[in-house]
């Protein structure tokens, strides 16, 4: 796996899951924008804008998810480890502010 | 509020923080708290998204072209994202007008440093002094850290400088750029646009962080956060593709102008005029 170009991997992954939140976002602005002068019947666009939030918050999660296989895949376990590492301090502090939150 | 208006300041605000090395943060702040009325705590949350945004979306290119050195970006992203969780939750005891302080004086302090250190007598690809990167015994994190003509240099100090920037990063909703260009250019030897792609790539992760706890706390607006976030997004991608071509003085320039100008602003917000 030492060849495994991991910059250009991860690179398309930030750019998919990018283009896929932006999606998602833009779908519930353009609903928002097109119903805006309704008086009645407008639908709740929140849910769908939250998900799309949550989907920009997870795409660098899932590139450090990415990017601690492909350390792992290439044999170089310091940063395997720095990365899990970081995926703990991101766990750790989705559990700290659900507690406080 | 106005969403068109929303797309294009988050437009606006997405160029330049692709251009800078900074995730935008730095204009968004101001532009939701005085163009729109949004109290700076809410400002933060959402600006956090935005930030994430445009670091997802610049990051990709700086990665796709090997600009941003991957390795130290996940290194020094522990020490980040470890400051943002902590910043993240102070930020929501420090008073509105605290936190505009606190603003204006860390952007005056970027400012200075930046005018101080002068246009770079150095060169864009910077080589130390000494034994080449060849000659040097391997251990890690050297062996994988340093980068093409440079060697990155005081990665115990980018560690703390790092932290230090994810806790400016939660508690401004900056992406904490602003610490981490210089710490890398200045003080650890890396190249600026090297830095500058690097500080991209690992703008997300530290936002991120910090805009787990805001939206946890219900400090996140959707219905301002989308169509900014998408304006953001929309002037990242246009900005990164021609970053290449800006020359590395005229960046620095722009750096400073921005932090001045936004300085003045929340000066002008934490003394209550």
């Amino acid at each position: 796996m030492k060849g495994v170009d991991l910059e250009a991997r991860l690179s398309r992954l930030l750019a998919l899951a990018t283009y896929l939140s932006v999606a998602s976002l833009s779908v519930g602005v353009a609903v928002a924008i097109a119903t805006s002068g309704a008086v009645s019947g407008r639908p709740d666009v929140t849910p769908l804008l939250r998900a799309g939030i949550v989907l920009v918050i997870l795409t660098p999660v899932a590139r450090v998810i990415a990017g601690a296989i492909g350390f792992s895949l290439r044999g170089e376990r310091e940063l395997t480890a720095i990365s899990v590492a970081v995926l703990l301090v991101l766990g750790l502090t989705v559990t700290v502010a659900s507690v406080v939150g | 509020m106005p969403i068109l208006v929303l797309l294009a300041g988050g437009a606006v605000v997405g160029a330049f923080g692709s251009l800078l090395g900074l995730g935008g943060g730095l204009l968004l702040v101001p532009l939701l708290t005085f163009g729109f009325d949004v109290p700076i705590g809410e400002a933060v949350g959402i600006s956090l998204v935005c930030v994430i945004m445009t670091s997802s979306a610049s990051a990709a290119v700086y990665l796709e072209r090997r600009v941003a050195n991957l390795r130290l970006g996940v290194t020094l992203e522990l020490a980040t994202a470890s400051g943002a969780m902590g910043g993240a939750m102070i930020a929501f005891a420090v008073p509105e007008r605290g936190l505009a302080g606190l603003f204006a004086l860390t952007l005056v302090y970027v400012a200075v440093s930046m005018v101080r250190r002068r246009a770079e007598d150095r060169p864009s690809i910077y080589v130390p002094d000494g034994p080449t990167v060849a000659d040097e015994p391997k251990p890690f994190p050297a062996s994988v850290l340093n980068g093409p003509g440079y060697r990155a240099r005081r990665l115990g100090l980018g560690l703390v400088g790092s932290a230090f920037a994810g806790v400016v990063s939660a508690l401004l909703g900056v992406g904490g750029g602003i610490v981490k260009v210089p710490l890398m250019n200045v003080a650890m030897g890396v190249p600026l646009r090297v830095a500058t792609g690097t500080s991209n790539m690992m703008i997300g992760v530290t936002a991120a962080a910090g805009a787990i706890v805001y939206l946890a706390r219900g400090g996140i607006d959707p219905v301002v956060a989308a169509p900014t976030a998408i304006g953001v997004f929309a002037g990242a991608s246009v900005a990164s593709r021609v970053s290449g071509r800006i020359d590395a003085r005229i960046l620095r320039v722009l750096f400073v102008i921005v932090t001045l100008y936004t300085a003045v602003l929340m000066a002008i917000r934490a003394a209550g005029l």
